[in-house]
Formats: C-alpha cells, sequence, structure tokens
C-alpha cells in the first residue's frame, strides 16, 4: 500500500471497514512519515476541539432566549390542540373538518333514493288518511327533484 | 425538565441516558398536547440546539440567532405534526441547516462574505484572568485558522469533528453526498494542518 492520507484520514475518522483498516494499520507499522502525519493530525483535532469547546457564542444567553421566546410569530404558543378521531388537529382545522364532515353528511340526506325504491305517484287517499295521523314538514331544495319530508308520527311519545 | 430536554436534543446521547430521554420525551408529548409550559421550553430547547449548528454555516453570530427564531417558529407551525417518540434533534438540525444555507445562499447573493477578522471586537467587559485571557487567545487563533478554510470545508469539519455527528448526517445537513462530505472534512484538515505548520509552528506539541 501506498502513503494515502485520504485513507488516512478516513481511517483516524473510523470510517473504513476491518479489512481497509488493518491494511492502513500495517502501513502505519512501517511508514514514520504516515505515522508522523496521523499523530499531527490526531493533535490538530484535539487543538481545535479544545478552542471551540464552550465557546459563548455558541450558547444563547437567558436575555437572547427571552427575546426569541416573545416573538410575535410564536404568540399561539399555548393554543391547545384538539382531538379527533384521536389525532391531534389545530382548532382552525377542527373546525374545517368538522365543517366538511357536516356537508357530507347533508348530502347523504340529501341524496335522491334510487328509482323504484320510492313511489313517483300521487299519494292515494288511504295513505292521505294516514297522513292525517302524523305531522309531516316538507323542505324544498335546490334540485326540484329532491324534497326533505320530516315526519312525526303521533305514536313517538316525546 | 428542561435539563432532560436540552439533554434531548443535545448533541449526543450517551448510552444509559434513556431514562432522561424518556422525560424528554414526556415532556415532548405535553407539548404536542397543546401545554403551553412545555412547549416554551421544548423551543428554547431547541433554539440552543439550533445556534451551534447555524454557527457553523454562518460566521455572522446575529444571522445565527434569527435561524433559530426560524427553527422556533417552524416548529411552533407543526406541533400536531410531531411525533414523541421519535427524537426531535435531528429534526431541529435539519430545519436549522436548510434555514441557514437558505441564508447563506441570499447572502452570497447579495454581497461577498464578510470575514471574521474584518468584524468588529467584542470589548471585554471587565479586566480577564490569566487563565480566561488564554483560552479567549486560543479561541481566536483556533477561529482564525477556521477563517483560512472555504465555507463548505469548514461547515463540513465542525459538524463532523467538533459536533461529533456522522458523515451521513453531515451530508444529509449539507445536501450532499457522505463521500462529498467526507472530501470536504479531509481538505479542512490538510488546510488546518498547513496554518498551524507555517503560523503557529510554536503549537506543534504543545497538546501532545
Amino acid at each position: 500500500m501506498r502513503c494515502d492520507h485520504d485513507l488516512l484520514l478516513d481511517h483516524l475518522d473510523g470510517e473504513l471497514d476491518e479489512p481497509r483498516a488493518r491494511e492502513v494499520e500495517d502501513h502505519l507499522r512501517g511508514c514514520e512519515a504516515c505515522r508522523s502525519a496521523a499523530e499531527a493530525y490526531r493533535r490538530d483535532l484535539a487543538w481545535v476541539r479544545d478552542g471551540l469547546a464552550g465557546d459563548p457564542a455558541d450558547s444563547l444567553t437567558d436575555a437572547e432566549l427571552d427575546v426569541l421566546l416573545s416573538a410575535p410569530d410564536l404568540g399561539h404558543a399555548e393554543t391547545p390542540t384538539v382531538r379527533l378521531f384521536g389525532l391531534p388537529v389545530r382548532p382552525p382545522r377542527a373546525a374545517v373538518v368538522l365543517a366538511l364532515a357536516a356537508v357530507v353528511l347533508l348530502a347523504l340526506l340529501l341524496k335522491p333514493s334510487p328509482p323504484g325504491e320510492e313511489s313517483t305517484q300521487p299519494p292515494s287517499p288511504a295513505a292521505i288518511a294516514e297522513a292525517s295521523e302524523r305531522v309531516e314538514i316538507r323542505m324544498a331544495t335546490g334540485n326540484p327533484s329532491i324534497q326533505v319530508i320530516w315526519v312525526m308520527s303521533k305514536d313517538v311519545e316525546f | 425538565m428542561v435539563g432532560a430536554a436540552t439533554r434531548m436534543l443535545g448533541w449526543r446521547i450517551a448510552a444509559g441516558e434513556e431514562s432522561r430521554v424518556d422525560a424528554g420525551r414526556t415532556l415532548l408529548q405535553r407539548a404536542v398536547d397543546g401545554d403551553r409550559a412545555a412547549r416554551e421550553r421544548v423551543l428554547a430547547d431547541a433554539a440552543r440546539a439550533a445556534l451551534p449548528v447555524a454557527r457553523r454555516f454562518l460566521t455572522d453570530r446575529e444571522d445565527a440567532l434569527e435561524v433559530c427564531q426560524e427553527v422556533m417558529v417552524r416548529l411552533h407551525r407543526s406541533w400536531e405534526r410531531l411525533d414523541p417518540d421519535r427524537p426531535l434533534a435531528p429534526y431541529v438540525r435539519q430545519i436549522a441547516a436548510n434555514a441557514s444555507r437558505d441564508r447563506l445562499a441570499a447572502t452570497r447573493r447579495r454581497a461577498p462574505e464578510q470575514s471574521r477578522s474584518e468584524l468588529p471586537a467584542i470589548a471585554s467587559p471587565e479586566p480577564a484572568s490569566d487563565r480566561v485571557a488564554a483560552r479567549r487567545q486560543l479561541l481566536a487563533t483556533v477561529g482564525e485558522c477556521l477563517d483560512t478554510l472555504a465555507p463548505t470545508e469548514r461547515t463540513a469539519f465542525t459538524l463532523r469533528h467538533v459536533d461529533g455527528l456522522k458523515a451521513t448526517e453531515v451530508a444529509r445537513l449539507m445536501g450532499c453526498t457522505p463521500s462529498t462530505a467526507r472530501g470536504y472534512c479531509h481538505a479542512a484538515r490538510r488546510r488546518i494542518r498547513r496554518y498551524l505548520a507555517a503560523r503557529h509552528p510554536d503549537l506543534e506539541g504543545a497538546s501532545r
């Protein structure tokens, strides 16, 4: 193996697999220049780490932290989340989800029945007689073929 | 509790610290559930963790502080998407790195980067003891040495060797391949070697 500082640095950083690392170790045993370079690289690293250890510029002061925490963009830090079906949802989103759910429910209620399920014939006299036993509230919708009917039977106790 | 979250967001979580991480997880769960105090603590810890990352990319500390602010705002907008079972630190570091890179790109478009040596020195408020003065001198010399590196080399080198991140994470933060990140680190170490040999031969062997 020839002298290779990139390989040497990878070795020092523990980036080499076992066979390659052994190769470099073997080379270092017989190469004074590479041994000396490896020692210098280790020393340089220790020097930089020592110099930067506890650099005050890497730490926030309490005053700086207070300023950062008081930023207007963090004004809703206390906004609680709402859980829908077990999932956390922020209140504005919760409102949107609930509104969508209401629309879907309404659409299902207003969905016209398939042909045949509901008679399109005019009500018979018997049906009219039966109707007198109950209260019906009819609501028109935007679609002329759809009508919402609320039925309250006299048999039902409230 | 603050300490627990700080450790969770810290650079290295040593083996055996799982219980502390669990405490951090509880704090994060409370924050996700809307607890105001918990949210403030998580945001504060995120800012503390983001600052060193931002400073690896940006030489101007004011810019780094603005990145911290951005990290807090991004985090604050995504409470409901956070998973308390996953460590928050990589997410915070990624936001900080992305915001820093965006800021760096914008700065480069506007004007060439101002070197550290052109920045006004921070006045010392009181006479320093010999030990403190020596530390300041060492920090200044290391800073001067790191100024000789290309920005990408300095970023990769400090993230990898000062903050102890793996090459794969350095690459992810920098938006490059692990092999490119390793190349930056190697180039940085060669430059540091040359700088020390040429400018501070007196330091040779000082840390032996």
